[in-house]
C-alpha cells in the first residue's frame, strides 16, 4: 500500500462517514437529531471491525461495534444485499438503553459481503411508563420501552411493513419516531452507494487493505506510547453514585484500576451489586468510553478504529453488579454511571501518565424536564434542558466552566427561546462562585439556573448526580463543591431535592434552583500562584473566604491586594 | 474618463483592478505588497499612483475589501470592552452554549474565547418578558454605577445586551442614552442594533465582538474614506461587507462586525455575475492562494449564513456562505506515521515560503511539487518579478518525500498534488451534500493565484465536467467588487404563528422596516429609483429551533400567507428532504435587505472566430499521473488568445497572475469575454 493511497482512501472513507452524518442531520425528523445531534454513524470492515466514524456521541461507538458483531453471528449466511437490521435491546445485542435504536446495513460488492454501515440514533419516545420512555424510577427493563431484538427492518431493499407497524404502535410519537428510523435506513442506503463508488475506484482489496493498515498504524502508535509507561497497577480509584432513583438513601460504589503490563493496558472495573433503579451500565458501553479515553490521551490526532482495541482489555465485576448487570435490570439512566466510571478511569490514567490527563470533570451533567398545560393556549407542553458542570483542571491550565470533557456534548437552551415557548421565567443563569475544585490549577465552575413556574401546575423530572460526592480532583487538590437543587430558596417553604426526581408536582410561583458541581482541581491549591487567586477573586470565581481557606491566600477586601505576610504565614503553616 | 477601482487587501498582496467605463475594459491589474501593520500606507500609495496615472477627477467609485476587522479579532488587537447585562445573567457570555463543537475527542478542548474579563460585566435590574412587555422597570442607578465602574477600569467601548431586547429595545436605548451622557465619544453598541434576534448568548457575543473591534476599525474606515474623498473629488468610496454588498464608512461605523468576511466574498459575487452573463445556474467557486482555499456553493443564488465563527468567536452577522480549508501553494507535504503522505494544513506562509522561493525554506510545498511536475514554470510567477529556484524544489521533494518513500521525485510530487486535491474534493463534497446538492451538477470556477493550476485535477476527482476560468484569475476578487451593490439589512425576531397571523400586520411590519432602510440609503445619496428591497421570513415548524429563510413579496391578503406556507414546505423539503404539511408553522424572524444599485461594468463581448488559432510560445515536459506519464505540453500566453480559440490538453496557459493547467484530453475554448471554458 503506497503512502498516497493510504492517505487518499483513508480521507475518502472518513468523508463518507462525514456525509452520512450530514445526510442524517439534513433528513432526520426529530429535534433530537437536528438540535442535540444525538446520533452516530460508523463504518466497519467485513470482519466487523470499526474503520471510521462520523462526528460521534462518544457513548454510541461501543454498542455499535458489539451490535455489528451480534448481527454477523445471528445472521451468518442469511444476510442478503438490500437487507438492513434494527436492534435496541440492551441485553440481546448490547445497547445503552432502549431509546437508542440501531440500524445496520451490510455492504455487498457483487456476491461478497465487504463491509457494514451502522448508526445509532436516540428516539424521542418508544413507549414505556412515562412520556419520553426513560423513567427515573424504573425497576426493570420492561418498564423502559419497546424492546427490539436483532431483526430485518429492510429486506431486499423493501421496508418490512409488519415491523414498522409494530414499532409505530408502541410509541407516543409514531410520525417522528418512524421519520427518524426511516432517515437512518435511507442514510445507510446513501452510504452503500458511496462505499460502492470507493470500492469501484480503488478496488475492494486495496480499500480493505488500507483500512487494515490504518488499524495497524493506530496499534503501532499506541504500542509506542504504552512502552513509555512504567509497568504496574495504578489505582484503584473509587467514587460513588448518589442513589439509584428508587432507594434514595443508598450510594453506589464504582472503581477502576489500570494495569500496564506486557505492552498492554488492562482496566479492572469493579462496583457494588446492581441497583434496583435504572443506573446500571452494560459492559460494552464502558469498554467503549475507555477506548475513547485511551485514544484522547495517547493518540489525539489519530482516528478511532479497531486497532486500538487490540492493546486494551477490560475486566468487569461478576454478573449482577452495577457495572455488569443481569437481565432484566433497568439501564435507562446509563449516562450517570458512565460519567462516574469515566472519572475513576481518568484518575487511574492520570496516575500512569501524570502530565497528559486532566482531572475528572464534574460528572454532574444531567437534565431537567417538565410537563404541564400552557396557561395561554391550554395545550400540553413538554420542556427539556440539559446542563453541564465544569471540566477538570488541566495539568497546565484551569478547567473550562459549563462544559463536559467526554460524555455529554449537548447545547443548553437559550433563555429567550425557553421563555418564548414555555410558561416559565428564568431568574438566574450564572456561574456558581467557589463551585470549582481548588488546586494549583482549579476546575471549571458549575452553573446555576433558577426557574419560576408560571403555569398552574407542572410535573418535573431531574436526572443527575453529584449531590453527595463531588469530583475529588487529583494530586492533592481539594474536592469540588457538590451540586444541589433547592425548591423555593430563601423562603419558609425552602426544601432541598435529591439528584433524581420523578414527577414532582410544582405550582405557580414555585421557584426551583439547580446548581451544578464544578470540575476537579489539579495539584495542591496552596501552590497556586497568588496572583491567579487574586484575579479569581476580582473576577468573582473564588470568594475572599475561599481564597484564604482553600488557597491560603489572604486578600484585602477593600482594594483586592494580596497580604503577602499573612499569605506566607498561612502557606508555611500548611506546609509544616 | 470614468474609472471604477476594486482593491482587495489580502495578507500578502493587495490586488488592484481598474475598469474604464468608456473603453468598457479592464485597464489596470496590479499587485502591491500588503502591510498588515500599517494598512493605510498601502492605500496611500495606491491612491497616489491612481491619481497620478488617471487623474483625480477620473475615479468615480472605489470598492475596497479589507481584513481590518478580521485581523483585529484574530490577532487580539481590539480595545478593552465593558458589558452591561440583565441582573442574574452576568455569565451568559462566559457560559456560552456549553458545547465542545466538533472537538468531541479533544480532552483539552479550549473554552470559547472571551474578549473581556468577567469583572467588566455589570448587572442591571430591569426585565422584559418574551413579548417585550416590562416585568421589572429599568434601574437607572444600576446603569450609572455600572458605567462608573467600567470607566474606572478603563474600558474604551461598552456593549449593552439585555434579555429580550430584540422584542423591545427600549431598555437598551435608555441605557445607551445614559452612557452617552456620562461618557461622550465612547464607542457604544446595543445588542438590539447589532443583532436584533433571539438567543442571548450569540447576540451578546456579537455585540461584545463589535465593540472590541469597533474603535480601531471604524477609525480605519473613516481615515480611508477621508483619504479617498480628498484624493478623488468625484469618488464614492465603499467597503465590501460579509454579505457580498457594499457600505459606506458612515453605514458601517457602528457595526464594523459586518465586514469580518469582507475579503473572500467578492470572488463569489464576481462568479455569480459571470455565471449570469453566461447563463450558468450552478457554480462552485474555488479561490486558492498561498495558504488556504475558499469555496462556496452557488445554486442559482449565493447562499448565506447568519452566523460565522472567527477564531472561536461566534458572530451573528449575515455572511455569504464560504468554507475555508488549509490548502494552498504554501501547504507543506510530509511523511507521517511511518508511511502516510500528508499535505497541509501547515503552510510555509509568505516567509520563508516554498523551497523554490530560495529564502531558506527546506520543506516541500504544493508549489514545489508543481514545479517538479512541470505545471509551474520557474519564470512565470508573480508577474515575472521572482524566478523560482527549480533545483530547490526538486531537492526538497527528494529529501523529504521521494527518498523516505522510495519513489521518484515526480511520483512523490504527483502524490502531493493528489492528496491536496483529495482534501479539496472532500471539502467541496461536504458543502454540497450538506445542502442536498450533487457536486456533479455544478460548474467549477477556479481563481486566486493557485486555483486554476490545480482545478482540473480536482474537477476530475469530484466528477465535475465543466470549468470556467475567468481572466486575470489572480486578481479576480478585486474585479468581483466592481459588480456589487450597496446593501443594508435589517432583521427582527418576532414569533408569529402563521395560522393566526393578520396579513395586514405582517405587511405593516415589513413596510416599517423597509421605510427605515430606504431612508438610510437615501442619506447615502441614492435616488429612490435606484433602490429596491428584498424581504425574507425565517420560518420553522413549531418546536424546531432552527429556521429556513423564505423570500416573499407584498402581503395583501390571506392568499399570500398561504402561498408563503407552501413555499416554506417546499424550501424545507429541498433542504431537509421532508416536510410536514399538518404541522403548525411559525414565522420567527423578519428580514429586509435594502439594495442601492450601482451601475455594473458593461463587458463588451468579442465575437468568437471560427478561424481563431492559438499559437503556443513553447513546450515543456509535464507529468499527468501514471496513466499518461510525462508529456510535452504546449505552453500558451493567455493574453494572446482570441475568442473562439480551442486547445486540447495537455497544455499550459500562463498569464500575469496565474497559470492554467489543461489535462490530457480536456478541451479549452476561449469565450467572448476571454474566459477559458474547459470541458472533459
Amino acid at each position: 500500500m503506497n503512502a498516497i493511497e493510504l492517505e487518499v482512501i483513508h480521507q475518502s472513507t472518513l468523508q463518507i462517514a462525514r456525509e452520512l452524518t450530514l445526510n442524517m442531520l439534513r433528513t432526520g425528523y426529530s429535534t433530537i437529531i437536528k438540535e442535540s445531534q444525538d446520533f452516530t454513524f460508523a463504518i466497519f470492515d467485513r470482519r466487523g471491525r470499526l474503520v471510521a466514524q462520523g462526528i460521534p456521541q462518544p457513548l454510541h461507538i461501543g454498542p455499535l461495534v458489539a451490535q455489528v458483531n451480534e448481527i454477523r453471528r445471528n445472521f451468518a449466511g442469511r444476510t442478503k444485499p438490500g437487507d438492513a437490521f434494527i436492534v435496541n435491546h440492551p441485553y440481546r445485542a448490547c445497547q445503552n438503553h432502549a431509546t437508542d435504536v440501531t440500524v445496520i446495513s451490510p455492504v455487498f460488492m457483487g456476491e461478497a459481503l465487504v463491509a457494514y454501515i451502522g448508526n445509532i440514533a436516540h428516539k424521542p419516545d418508544l413507549g414505556g411508563k412515562v412520556p419520553g420512555t426513560n423513567s427515573g424510577d424504573a425497576t426493570d427493563l420492561f418498564q423502559e420501552g419497546l424492546l427490539i431484538p436483532p431483526l430485518k427492518i429492510q429486506v431486499g431493499g423493501e421496508i418490512n411493513e409488519d415491523l414498522r407497524e409494530m414499532i409505530c404502535a408502541n410509541t407516543r410519537t409514531p410520525e417522528v419516531t418512524w421519520g427518524d428510523i426511516n432517515a437512518q435506513i435511507k442514510t445507510n442506503n446513501y452510504g452503500l452507494e458511496k462505499l460502492a463508488e470507493l470500492f469501484d475506484k480503488y478496488g475492494v482489496e486495496a480499500v480493505l487493505g488500507c483500512w487494515e493498515r490504518w488499524m495497524d498504524i493506530c496499534e503501532e502508535e499506541l504500542r509506542k506510547e504504552i512502552a513509555r509507561i512504567p509497568e504496574g497497577v495504578y489505582g484503584p480509584e473509587i467514587d460513588y453514585l448518589d442513589d439509584d432513583g428508587v432507594d434514595l438513601e443508598r450510594s453506589h460504589r464504582v472503581s477502576a484500576s489500570l494495569e500496564v503490563k506486557g505492552g498492554k493496558l488492562h482496566f479492572i472495573l469493579d462496583s457494588d451489586a446492581q441497583a434496583r433503579g435504572p443506573i446500571n451500565l452494560r459492559p460494552c458501553v464502558s469498554r467503549n468510553f475507555i477506548e475513547c479515553l485511551v485514544k484522547m490521551v495517547f493518540l489525539p490526532n489519530l482516528p478511532v478504529n479497531g486497532g486500538l482495541s487490540r492493546l486494551v482489555s477490560v475486566s468487569y465485576p461478576p454478573e449482577g453488579s452495577l457495572l455488569n448487570p443481569r437481565f432484566p435490570a433497568p439501564v435507562n439512566m446509563y449516562v450517570r454511571p458512565s460519567q462516574i466510571t469515566t472519572s475513576v478511569v481518568m484518575r487511574a490514567l492520570a496516575k500512569a501518565v501524570p502530565g497528559r490527563v486532566p482531572a475528572p470533570g464534574s460528572a454532574a451533567g444531567g437534565s431537567l424536564s417538565s410537563a404541564g398545560r400552557h396557561p395561554a393556549t391550554g395545550r400540553w407542553f413538554s420542556q427539556y434542558e440539559i446542563f453541564n458542570g465544569g471540566t477538570g483542571a488541566r495539568p497546565f491550565a484551569d478547567g473550562v466552566s459549563a462544559m463536559d470533557e467526554l460524555v455529554v456534548n449537548v447545547m443548553n437552551t437559550p433563555v429567550e427561546a425557553l421563555e418564548s415557548e414555555f410558561p416559565v421565567r428564568v431568574e438566574r443563569y450564572e456561574l456558581a462562585t467557589d463551585s470549582a475544585g481548588p488546586g494549583t490549577f482549579r476546575g471549571g465552575l458549575g452553573t446555576r439556573r433558577q426557574w419560576r413556574i408560571l403555569s398552574d401546575e407542572s410535573a418535573i423530572n431531574l436526572r443527575t448526580d453529584r449531590f453527595k460526592h463531588a469530583s475529588p480532583g487529583l494530586f492533592s487538590a481539594l474536592p469540588a463543591q457538590p451540586s444541589r437543587a433547592v425548591l423555593n430558596p430563601g423562603t419558609p417553604e425552602e426544601r432541598p431535592l435529591t439528584s433524581k426526581v420523578s414527577g414532582l408536582r410544582l405550582h405557580k410561583d414555585d421557584v426551583l434552583s439547580w446548581q451544578l458541581a464544578g470540575g476537579g482541581g489539579w495539584g495542591d491549591p496552596y501552590k497556586r500562584d497568588p496572583e491567579r487567586v487574586r484575579s479569581d477573586v476580582i473576577n468573582g470565581y473564588v470568594s475572599i473566604d475561599a481564597a484564604r481557606r482553600d488557597y491560603g491566600v489572604v486578600i484585602d477586601p477593600d482594594d483586592f491586594s494580596i497580604d503577602r505576610l499573612a499569605t506566607g504565614k498561612l502557606r508555611v503553616e500548611e506546609a509544616a | 474618463m470614468s474609472m471604477r477601482i476594486g482593491i482587495d487587501v489580502g495578507g500578502t498582496f493587495t490586488d488592484v483592478t481598474g475598469f474604464d467605463d468608456q473603453l468598457a475594459e479592464v485597464v489596470l491589474i496590479r499587485k502591491y505588497s500588503s502591510n498588515p501593520a500599517e494598512p493605510m500606507r498601502v492605500m496611500q500609495q495606491i491612491a497616489t499612483d491612481l491619481a497620478g496615472e488617471f487623474g483625480p477627477e477620473a475615479v468615480s467609485l472605489i470598492l475596497h475589501g479589507s481584513t481590518a476587522a478580521l485581523n483585529t479579532l484574530l490577532e487580539d488587537k481590539g480595545v478593552k470592552v465593558g458589558l452591561l447585562t440583565t441582573a442574574g445573567f452576568r455569565d451568559v457570555y462566559e457560559i456560552g452554549r456549553q458545547w465542545r463543537g466538533e472537538e468531541v475527542f479533544n480532552i483539552f478542548a479550549p473554552p470559547p474565547k472571551m474578549l473581556l474579563e468577567r469583572r467588566a460585566v455589570q448587572e442591571v435590574r430591569g426585565r422584559l418578558d418574551w413579548s417585550g412587555a416590562e416585568v421589572e422597570p429599568l434601574n437607572r442607578e444600576d446603569i450609572e454605577r455600572g458605567v462608573r465602574v467600567l470607566l474606572e477600569q478603563g474600558v474604551e467601548a461598552i456593549a449593552v445586551a439585555f434579555l429580550f431586547s430584540y422584542a423591545n429595545p427600549a431598555h437598551e436605548r435608555e441605557a445607551g442614552e445614559i452612557i452617552k451622557a456620562m461618557a461622550p465619544g465612547l464607542f457604544v453598541a446595543l445588542s438590539s442594533d447589532v443583532n436584533p434576534e433571539w438567543r442571548e448568548y450569540e447576540r451578546t457575543a456579537s455585540t461584545v465582538a463589535n465593540c472590541y473591534i469597533g474603535p480601531p476599525v471604524s477609525h480605519y474606515l473613516h481615515n480611508l474614506e477621508e483619504l479617498l474623498v480628498e484624493t478623488f473629488p468625484n469618488c464614492r468610496p465603499l467597503m465590501m461587507k460579509s454579505d457580498g454588498g457594499a457600505g459606506s464608512a458612515t453605514m458601517l461605523a457602528n457595526k464594523p462586525i459586518q465586514t469580518v468576511m469582507s475579503g473572500p466574498v467578492a470572488g463569489v459575487i464576481g462568479s455569480r455575475y459571470l455565471g449570469d452573463l453566461k447563463g450558468i445556474e450552478n457554480l462552485i467557486t474555488f479561490d486558492t492562494g498561498g495558504t488556504s482555499s475558499d469555496m462556496a456553493v452557488i445554486p442559482n443564488r449565493p447562499l448565506f449564513k447568519s452566523e460565522v465563527a472567527v477564531g472561536r468567536h461566534p458572530l451573528r452577522t449575515q455572511t455569504v456562505d464560504i468554507d475555508t480549508i488549509g490548502a494552498g501553494g504554501g501547504s507543506i507535504a510530509s511523511v507521517e506515521l511511518s508511511g502516510v503522505l500528508r499535505v497541509g494544513p501547515r503552510s510555509a506562509g509568505a516567509w520563508p515560503g516554498p523551497a523554490c522561493y530560495d529564502r531558506g525554506g527546506t520543506e516541500p510545498t504544493l508549489t514545489d511539487a508543481l514545479v517538479v511536475l512541470g505545471h509551474l514554470s520557474p519564470s512565470a510567477l508573480l508577474q515575472g518579478d521572482m524566478r523560482l529556484a527549480s533545483d530547490k524544489a526538486w531537492q526538497a521533494v527528494r529529501d523529504k518525500l521521494a527518498t523516505p518513500l522510495a519513489m521518484s521525485e515526480t511520483e512523490a510530487a504527483w502524490g502531493v498534488l493528489t492528496v491536496l486535491a483529495n482534501n479539496c474534493v472532500t471539502a467541496m463534497r461536504t458543502i454540497t451534500v450538506e445542502r442536498g446538492y450533487d457536486p456533479r451538477e455544478f460548474v467549477l470556477v477556479p481563481f486566486g493565484g493557485m486555483g486554476p493550476t490545480i482545478a482540473s485535477k480536482i474537477a476530475a476527482d469530484l466528477g465535475v465536467e465543466r470549468l470556467l476560468v475567468p481572466r486575470d484569475p489572480g486578481t479576480f476578487s478585486a474585479w468581483g467588487m466592481l459588480v456589487t451593490d450597496v446593501h443594508q439589512e435589517m432583521s427582527q425576531t418576532r414569533l408569529v404563528p402563521l395560522d393566526g397571523a393578520e396579513p395586514a400586520e405582517v405587511e405593516a411590519l415589513f413596510a416599517a422596516m423597509e421605510e427605515r432602510i430606504l431612508a438610510d440609503l437615501e442619506r447615502e445619496s441614492f435616488p429612490r429609483e435606484r433602490l429596491h428591497t428584498l424581504r425574507s421570513a425565517g420560518m420553522r415548524y413549531r418546536g424546531q429551533s432552527y429556521e429556513v429563510a423564505v423570500p416573499l413579496g407584498p402581503i395583501t391578503g390571506r392568499a399570500d400567507l398561504d402561498q408563503l406556507a407552501a413555499r416554506f414546505h417546499e424550501a424545507h423539503y429541498r433542504r431537509y428532504g421532508h416536510m410536514a404539511q399538518n404541522e403548525t408553522i411559525d414565522i420567527v424572524s423578519f428580514k429586509v435587505t435594502g439594495v442601492g444599485e450601482i451601475n455594473k461594468p458593461v463587458l463588451t463581448p468579442v465575437a468568437r472566430r471560427d478561424d481563431a488559432v492559438a499559437e503556443p510560445v513553447g513546450h515543456r515536459s509535464a507529468y499527468f499521473g501514471a496513466e499518461h506519464g510525462r508529456l510535452e505540453a504546449a505552453v500558451y500566453r493567455r493574453s494572446s488568445l482570441v475568442p473562439g480559440a480551442k486547445v486540447t490538453g495537455p497544455a499550459i496557459f500562463e498569464e500575469r497572475t496565474s497559470t492554467v493547467v489543461l489535462y490530457p484530453g480536456q478541451v479549452a475554448t476561449v469565450d467572448e469575454y476571454l474566459n477559458l471554458e474547459i470541458e472533459r
